[in-house]
């Protein structure tokens, strides 16, 4: 486990977050200082798909970041999601 | 003798000749001869005392058999170059109706393998208790009836373990009378699944468990070691995508059992996962690497804005296709450690079959898979042989001299038929040394300030891959690195000296049938070590590295890898 992957949007904040927004957006609508995309930079009119609403954030010493990847032209999905592939029944 | 010494597969061919090759079945009436038991494990110590099982040797002390004989610095060659190698494709990692998330027969897994162009496949169902309970008893007779009806395929049992405090790894053996038991044995005892159902460890993947993954290694050697079976082998499966397996424990399985634990899979099955024609939601990663870290990740391999582990690259994992990266650092101690692709084939894209009905738990088995009519385009998998193929050179087509082809590194990880064939020939090209020279995964020596020439032969693909394409092959790239020896720090994971030194383009290739190429280290001052990899260009970045595999938007044939495993130059 690395440094302190911190739920920092846990209540309230999170449910008002929609599946797909800008980064622009979800910069303005919740806690989240950064959007950090792995590979190339996360413009504020990129597209974020969070799936199902589902925000993880890490908080760093200089602010809470959000690590996404490229999901095609412009947009970005989270690195961590609520429920990537399971194998073996879950148990793998 | 140091030629004898030098040239591993005399043995096993004597060996052949002598006994005959344990084929066709676990209860082979010729195993069951003690003295060919007692002989098979005389001439397993032959070899061990040639340096041929374990290879390569190594710098580190302790590094167990053939480090007498191969270590660096030394004049035995390893893996001689001969130029009439055959190769044999094949998938070492293959479910099973006897995996609770998997549904077809042996038999249809099988089929598809022939049908698909593999000579040898490797049946590893899901270990558990109830695998290990139910399960291995209806796998067993399904396997042999499968050798019975395919002739012309080697079908090899084995385990996808569950690594105590780690990921997957498929184990297998050849057939032979203590086949099933030293496989039931293991899974019972050192199955990361079982041990946490059995409280031994919190859980499967807790670092608690790393110990008995250690033992579980030196039990597979130890049965090796006594005759109870020729050979056993380990890969380690889709290393990177849960970021589990730490490099120190990399370590920990190559050096407990360097005859065992071989390897990786330098690319996971689940190729057609990220498919933009896939229908499953969420959408997931090629490989289904989808994932982030978790309570047993270890901390280096954290995403970042510069790379993410947990994704592939090019189809393949990160540790194997970063050049520098955690596979080169491995490889830079000197040591061998080499890689392979497979299908992990559990539910295959556009197949119309879901999961029989029987209750896993209570019987080790789906059931019958149900023919629904209709293909489900939510599954992520190719068929065995459709998509990955790791082809391994051996002196012939056995159960033993292919996986000594695979312990000994002559293997190279193909994607979508990108080649079908690769002759590697690297030899002291001036000053003392090695002018036979050898091939891959193999390790030649040289006389200090020598030269050091490689030859290569690609044979291109003969003909369309399974997606109905006759692909290109567009560049080669030649890596090289320095072995600088055993590290201090265990979870060591870059080797920042090695690079790309060479890129060949070989795009005015197309349409012929093989690409040469060589190239020739002057004046070599220092042990390095050398590896092949080649893209069909479609998707690379300026340094020429693959991109990372977007989530939910990779045609996997639109993006065609191959990596060839290491040769070793011991400068003298």
């Amino acid at each position: 486990m690395t440094g302190a992957l911190d739920d920092a949007l846990a209540g309230s904040g999170r449910a008002a977050v929609p599946v797909r927004l800008t980064v622009a957006e979800l910069l303005a609508r919740t806690a989240i200082d950064r959007v950090v995309g792995i590979g190339g930079e996360a413009l504020p009119g990129d597209e974020v798909d969070t799936v199902d609403g589902y925000l993880r954030p890490v908080r760093h010493p200089d602010g809470v970041e959000l690590l996404v990847d490229p999901t095609g032209p412009r947009t970005w999905r989270p690195v961590e999601i609520r429920s990537p592939h399971e194998c073996c029944g879950g148990h793998g | 003798m140091a030629h004898d010494h030098g040239h591993p597969h005399d043995h096993e061919h004597t060996h052949d000749h002598d006994h005959g090759p344990v084929e066709g079945s676990w209860r082979d009436e010729r195993a069951d001869d003690p003295l060919s038991v007692s002989r098979r494990a005389f001439l397993a110590g032959a070899a061990v005392v040639a340096g041929t099982a374990a290879g390569i040797g190594g710098a580190a002390a302790g590094v167990g058999q053939g480090t007498a004989a191969a270590a660096p610095g030394g004049r035995t060659p390893v893996n001689p170059w001969s130029g009439n190698n055959r190769f044999y494709a094949g998938d070492h990692h293959i479910h099973t109706q006897y995996s609770p998330d998997a549904q077809y027969t042996v038999e249809q897994q099988v089929a598809k393998g022939q049908q698909y162009g593999l000579s040898w496949v490797v049946i590893t169902d899901h270990g558990s208790v109830a695998h290990q309970k139910f399960s291995v008893d209806q796998v067993t007779p399904n396997i042999e009836a499968s050798r019975a009806a395919y002739r012309d395929m080697l079908v090899y049992q084995g385990l996808e373990w569950n690594i105590p405090g780690a990921e997957h790894a498929t184990v297998f053996l050849p057939p032979g009378r203590n086949t099933v038991d030293i496989l039931k044995a293991f899974e019972l005892a050192y199955d990361g699944s079982v041990l946490a159902s059995n409280g031994v460890i919190p859980r499967a993947t807790a670092a608690a468990g790393e110990p008995y993954a250690i033992q579980a290694l030196q039990y597979l050697d130890q049965q090796v070691r006594s005759g109870r079976t020729d050979i056993a082998l380990m890969f380690a499966n889709h290393p990177s995508r849960n970021g589990i397996d730490s490099p120190h424990e990399l370590r920990g399985w190559r050096d407990a059992a360097p005859r065992v634990a071989v390897g990786m899979e330098g690319a996971p099955g689940h190729q057609i996962a990220a498919s933009p024609l896939s229908t499953a939601s969420p959408r997931s990663g090629r490989g289904y690497y989808d994932r982030s870290p978790n309570q047993d990740s270890f901390a280096g391999y954290a995403p970042n804005g510069a790379e993410n582990p947990y994704r592939t690259y090019g189809g393949f994992d990160w540790m194997t296709a970063k050049v520098g990266g955690v596979w080169d650092s491995l490889l830079a101690e000197g040591l061998p450690w080499f890689v392979t692709s497979t299908s992990d084939s559990h539910q295959v894209f556009g197949d119309t079959y879901r999961p029989g009905t029987q209750d896993y738990a209570t019987t080790g088995s789906r059931g019958a898979p149900v023919d629904t009519g209709v293909p489900i385009t939510t599954y992520g998998d190719f068929w065995p042989g459709q998509y990955s193929s790791t082809l391994v050179a051996a002196q012939s087509k056995n159960y033993v001299d292919v996986m000594r082809g695979l312990q000994s590194g002559q293997v190279v990880a193909v994607h979508g038929r990108l080649i079908d064939g690769l002759d590697v020939r690297v030899r002291a090209f001036r000053g003392d040394g090695d002018r036979r020279g050898v091939t891959l995964g193999g390790r030649t020596f040289v006389a200090r300030g020598g030269d050091v020439k490689l030859d290569v032969t690609i044979d291109l693909a003969a003909g369309p891959n399974f997606n109905g394409q006759v692909p290109r092959l567009a560049k080669v790239d030649l890596i090289s690195g320095p072995v600088t020896g055993p590290v201090t720090d265990r979870d060591t994971l870059t080797a920042p000296q090695t690079r790309v030194v060479k890129t060949f383009d070989v795009t005015s290739s197309a349409g012929g049938r093989r690409v040469r190429l060589d190239y020739t280290f002057t004046d070599v001052q220092q042990s390095f070590y050398l590896r092949l990899r080649g893209s069909d260009g479609n998707q690379l970045d300026s340094a020429g590295n693959p991109l990372i595999d977007v989530v939910g938007n990779e045609d996997p044939f639109a993006d065609l890898w191959f990596y060839a495993n290491p040769v070793f130059v011991d400068v003298v």
